[in-house]
This record gives structure tokens, sequence and C-alpha cells, in this order.
């Protein structure tokens, strides 16, 4: 089976798991997909949705899924993925799709500097940071899904994140390098609108990576925000001292406002289906 | 069984029973699960056969391939492979011999405490 579908029917299964059995598995499912980021997601959904197929089944028999699979799914877990093939393909376009949106929405704030500077090494320095956050990032989501519980464990993990975050905003507001480079209007646009398309092309052929659709709207935020800038009707907001700061607020602002959407639009969604399963019980 | 069995060995003899019950018949993870139980290994979580499935696998022991399962949905299926049906008799052999010399030695013990 394609790995699409294999996630399609992982999601669809899981809505028959009793309540128990689903924070179980979740938290399986969410402690693989995060440790075995680089290898093969097709073998990994593969294994995933037999578990859950064989969970299933005892569930239908009168056992729980810790009774079948164990009390100790971390260490089985780990055992699994040791076993699964590092994809060198799927890992260079991972990291090639991560580069890319890092370079876009690194790029955009920067190249509407009005000196049209583009600092090279805040660009390397901010590279380097962003890649041991990420990996910090990813660490912490395998560490705390076994060992906290599910309050403290969004806690920590929104928390840092945020931490994360703000250190790469004070990194681009304070850190300056005299590595930079000079990049006309005209350039800076066609490559902000080269970087887009690449994104464009891997999101659409990568379409299992719903692990990239909570960035969707950065991606957006930032290409509207630098093109815009770039074309020149942000000028005069621009030209004040203050360029840097309006043009992330404005960015994060943009971007925080879909993601208020998307929330509000998912919550309704949920309240939907609420009910619509109530009248089907009822 | 009891569950206070050595983990590795453990392991080694999962995997050895593995390939038997997998060379009598195709088998999916619930299924061969429940024909462990059969047999006696009813105490051992399930959980620890699949990270055995994958290695077996990885060493070409065992194919899975994707097959209409009884009730209907598409299950992944076990075969033994011929190196597979190799190294069961390779561990029939080994667990032969480590039987006789265990019996032997606690057939001595018994003597010695009567």
């Amino acid at each position: 089976m394609k790995t699409n579908d294999l996630i399609e029917k992982n999601a669809e299964l899981q809505e028959k798991l009793n309540e128990e059995n689903s924070s179980y598995y979740s938290n399986l499912l969410i402690y693989v997909r995060s440790v075995a980021l680089f290898r093969s997601e097709h073998d990994s959904e593969e294994l995933l949705l037999g578990i859950l197929q064989d969970i299933l089944d005892a569930q239908n028999d009168g056992i729980t899924a810790e009774e079948y699979f164990g009390k100790n799914p971390k260490q089985i877990a780990d055992e699994m993925i040791k076993n699964l093939p590092i994809d060198w393909l799927e890992a260079i376009k991972t990291i090639f799709t991560y580069f890319s949106f890092f370079t876009l929405f690194f790029g955009l704030t920067s190249l509407m500097d009005e000196s049209l500077k583009f600092d090279v090494g805040r660009y390397l320095i901010l590279l380097v940071s962003i890649t041991v956050s990420l990996r910090f990032v990813l660490w912490l989501i395998g560490y705390t899904t076994y060992k906290y519980k599910s309050r403290l464990r969004k806690f920590t993990l929104y928390s840092s994140m945020v931490l994360v975050f703000s250190a790469q905003i004070l990194i681009i507001l304070l850190v300056d390098t005299p590595l930079t480079i000079t990049i006309g209007k005209v350039l800076g646009t066609i490559i902000i609108l080269g970087i887009l398309l690449i994104l464009v092309y891997l999101f659409i052929k990568n379409k299992q990576k719903s692990l990239w659709v909570p960035f969707i709207p950065i991606v957006i935020s930032a290409a509207v925000v630098g093109v815009l800038a770039r074309v020149g009707l942000l000028e005069s907001l621009l030209k004040s001292d203050k360029s840097k700061i309006i043009a992330i607020l404005s960015i994060t602002l943009f971007t925080a406002l879909q993601y208020l959407i998307i929330f509000l639009y998912n919550r309704k969604k949920a309240k939907a289906q609420e009910s619509a399963q109530h009248t089907h019980c009822s | 069984m009891s569950d206070k069995l050595n983990s590795q060995m453990l392991k080694g003899v999962l995997t050895g029973c593995i390939l038997i019950l997998l060379s009598k018949e195709e088998l999916y993870g619930y299924k061969l699960s429940e024909r462990l139980s059969e047999y006696g290994f009813a105490n051992i979580s399930n959980g620890t056969i699949y990270p055995l499935l994958l290695t077996l696998e990885k060493k070409h022991y065992i194919e899975g391939e994707m097959r209409e399962s009884e009730n209907g949905p598409q299950r992944k299926y076990y075969l033994i492979t011929d190196s597979g049906l190799a190294e069961r008799d390779a561990f029939l052999e080994q667990w032969q011999e480590l039987l006789q010399s265990v019996n032997k030695l606690a057939g001595e013990m018994n003597k010695n405490e009567d």
C-alpha cells in the first residue's frame, strides 16, 4: 500500500479504539513518528498500521492495548525503530524542504532591510541555531511522550517551542556580522518566488508530510510580506528605523491570524462531528 | 512460562519459535501472538514480537505480504523464506543440544540432592 493510504487507513481505524486504548496507541504513534523522522516513512507507517489492527483485534477480544502490547511500549518502540531502514532520499528531501523554508522566512525578514543588505553571517548562525533547536524539540517530543502526563507534556512542548522561537527572533534582532552581501530588489523578488515555487512543488509531491502543514501560514505570511516589501508597497513603513521589528511583527501577526482561523475552523468541525455522533448514538 | 525468564534468552527462543510457527502457516501479528499463547507463551507481552518480526524480515528469514484476511481487511502476512527454514533448523539443532545439556545437569543435581 502507498504511504498515504497507510496513513489514511490508520486515522480511520484509530476512531474504533476505545478511550483507554486510543490514548495508549496515540502515544505510541506520536513517539514513533517523531523519533523515526529520517527512517523510511513507508516502513514505519506499515508497522504502525499493523500494530493498530492487532490492537483492535485484541480490543474485540476484550484485551486492552496495554495488556496486549505490554507495559513497556517505549522500549519496544525503540527496538522497532532501530530496525527501520534510514531513508536517505527522504532525509535529504526533508532537510532541503526545511532549508528552503528557513531561507524563505529568514531571507524575507532581512531582505526587507532598506539597504538591501543580506547578512550571510547571521543567516548561517541562525541556520545552526534553528537546526539545534529543532533537534532539541524533536528529542523533547520523544522524551515527554512517555514520561509526562498529557497536560504537563503539552505545557513543556509549547513553552519550549516559544522559547526556541523567541531565541531565533532575538538572534535576528541583535546579531550582526560583517559577512554581508547586497541583493537588488529584482533579484531578491526572484529568489523569494523561486524558493516559494520549490516549496510548493515539494509539498505537493510530499503529501504525506502532514507534519509541515502547520508551517504553511508562516510561509504564506513571509512570502506575502516579502514580495509586498520588494514591490514597494510597504516602503514608507520600512523606511523607519524599526523596520526589522515591524517586519517580524507583521509576519507574526499575520501568521497568528491564520492560526486563529485554522483553530476556530477545527473547533467548529470538531463540534459538528460531536453533535453528529450524539444524534447517531441517540 | 514464567515471565522472569531472562529476556535475552527469551528473545532468542521466541525468534526460533516464530520461525517454527511461520514454517507451518502464514500469519499476521495478532494471529501469531494467539498461536504463541496456545503453546504456552501466554505471559509474554505480545509487543515484544514486533521488533523480532522486523529483525527476521531484515535478515530475509521471513517476508511480509499484504493479503486479505478472513474478515476482509488487508493485513500484513508473514511467510518464511528458504533461508528462514535453514535458520529454523539451525535453531532446533541448537535447542536440542541445549536441552540435553541442561537436562543432564538438572538430572545430576537432583541425584545429588537425593
